[in-house]
């Protein structure tokens, strides 16, 4: 049932997306997101591994955009 | 039936065609090296070595593998890898050594309306098999100011090789939802969501306590269904200084609640050197079958004996630094981290660590080459 939410989120969001009305940066505009320091993971490496170890260590995963497993990760 | 429900839904969606502009694809060469090593006695060191590289203008390719060197003080503890408990001399508790090698294999569709990315993964041990496939679907919008991406993974993991124990089977099943959206030239936001159901055996054979000559061992329902969900928003304060925040709500079906909140800061020290600072805040509540250690006896339902089903807080402390020294190159970064982890006092790790609470170091260090 929170698949075919989720699912139903995704495609309302998506008619959404139409027609220019979240075109909020101009494309001379986007310098900033450029720079490393701006990404949502700035070191893929330690990223991985500290998702790993935090996976291990604690109850919760998930909410990142990463999608493997097979790693015995809780 | 659930998964198969699950992958039907997946599908639809990916199927499910509109018109949008490609993602660049990011080739580029990283080699790295992990460290973990905490109160317990565990200490792992992780070589990695990763490639993305266009194989065509519609088609690229991505391959990595990671060799993780584990030890162990003693008997009770397993690696960071999670599964394999480092194999010593005897069951006496000496010192232990155990490897595992990871490594995934990936193509990506470039074309002109969308990235599709499919892949698999296998990690091997001793005594734990992991295999997932996965695939990940995104497309851009609204003159790139928006992107949507749905993404899916399987895995079909095997315990084996462990003596008191039939070999076991354990399955997941992960849905993932993501929009990002460029909120002004200084701000962009994403939110996450995932979906995970788990079934089989989901215990550790390694976990238990021991009661007069009777060895309980953990015993955990055989199915585990969760949901995640996760904001985060990255702003520019000035040309100099980033700041990253993220927040991420979790529950499952054992009635384990959780929060994280973590937030980051950059700042510019020269044209080759930016160094950030993190902190990161864990805490969740207890599964509803958890119980003192001490309290659990061969007629309980399911055992609980690992700390992360109970209720603990965890606090990591990092620092980051991103090099772009002048002799390694334009296209090439170094980069390097260190953090510290401790949870909170939790009669569980006592239980079985016989420490009060958890303290971890890991460190990342990488080169990355872009081409």
């Amino acid at each position: 049932m929170r698949t075919a939410l989720a699912a139903a989120l995704l495609l309302l969001l998506l008619s959404a997306c139409s027609g220019n009305a979240l075109v909020r940066v101009k494309p001379y505009e986007r310098e900033y997101f450029a720079q490393e320091k701006m990404g949502f993971v700035t070191m893929q490496t330690r990223t991985a591994f500290e998702e790993h170890v935090f996976s291990i260590r604690e109850g919760a995963s998930g909410g990142s955009s990463s999608l493997q497993g097979g790693c015995g990760c809780k | 039936m659930q998964i198969a429900r699950r992958a039907i839904a997946v599908a639809l969606c990916l199927l499910i065609a509109t018109t949008a502009m490609a993602e660049d694809f990011q080739q580029k060469a990283t080699l790295g090296l992990n460290a973990y090593n905490d109160n317990a006695g565990a200490f792992i060191q992780q070589g990695t070595a990763s490639i993305s590289k266009k194989v065509a203008d519609y088609l690229g390719m991505s391959a990595s593998i990671s060799v993780d060197a584990v030890t162990s003080a003693t008997v009770a503890v397993d690696g960071i890898t999670s599964a394999t408990r480092p194999v010593g001399d005897d069951d006496d508790g000496e010192e232990g050594n155990s490897t595992r090698t990871s490594g995934s294999l990936s193509g990506t569709l470039l074309g002109a309306d969308n990235q599709t990315e499919l892949g698999i993964y296998t990690s091997v041990e001793s005594t734990y098999l992991g295999r997932s496939v996965f695939i990940n679907h995104t497309r851009l919008y609204n003159q790139e100011n928006t992107s949507i991406g749905i993404g899916a993974s399987q895995s079909d993991d095997t315990w084996r090789n462990i003596d008191w124990i039939d070999e076991e089977e354990r399955k997941e099943h992960r849905i993932s939802l993501s929009a990002m959206q460029l909120l002004s030239p200084r701000t962009k936001a994403e939110i996450s969501y995932t979906n995970i159901l788990s079934e089989g055996y989901l215990a550790s054979p390694y976990r238990s306590v021991t009661r007069g000559t009777t060895e309980l061992y953990e015993i955990l329902p055989d199915s585990k269904k969760a949901d995640a969900i996760k904001f985060a928003i990255v702003h520019s304060i000035n040309d100099a200084t980033s700041l990253n925040a993220s927040y991420r709500y979790y529950e499952n079906s054992w009635d384990i609640v959780a929060h994280t909140f973590n937030i980051e800061a950059y700042r510019d020290l020269s044209p080759e050197l930016t160094l950030g600072a993190r902190y990161r805040y864990y805490t969740q509540c207890a599964a509803y079958f958890t119980k003192s250690p001490d309290d659990y006896t061969l007629l309980d339902e399911y055992r609980a004996i690992d700390y992360t089903h109970s209720a603990f807080d965890a606090n990591t402390l990092g620092l980051i630094a991103l090099m772009r020294p002048q002799w390694i190159g334009d296209d090439a970064r170094l980069k390097a981290s260190i953090d510290y982890y401790v949870t909170s006092e939790n009669e569980h790790i006592e239980a079985v660590y016989s420490e009060s609470r958890l303290r971890a170091f890991f460190s990342s260090l990488s080169i990355e080459y872009l081409f």
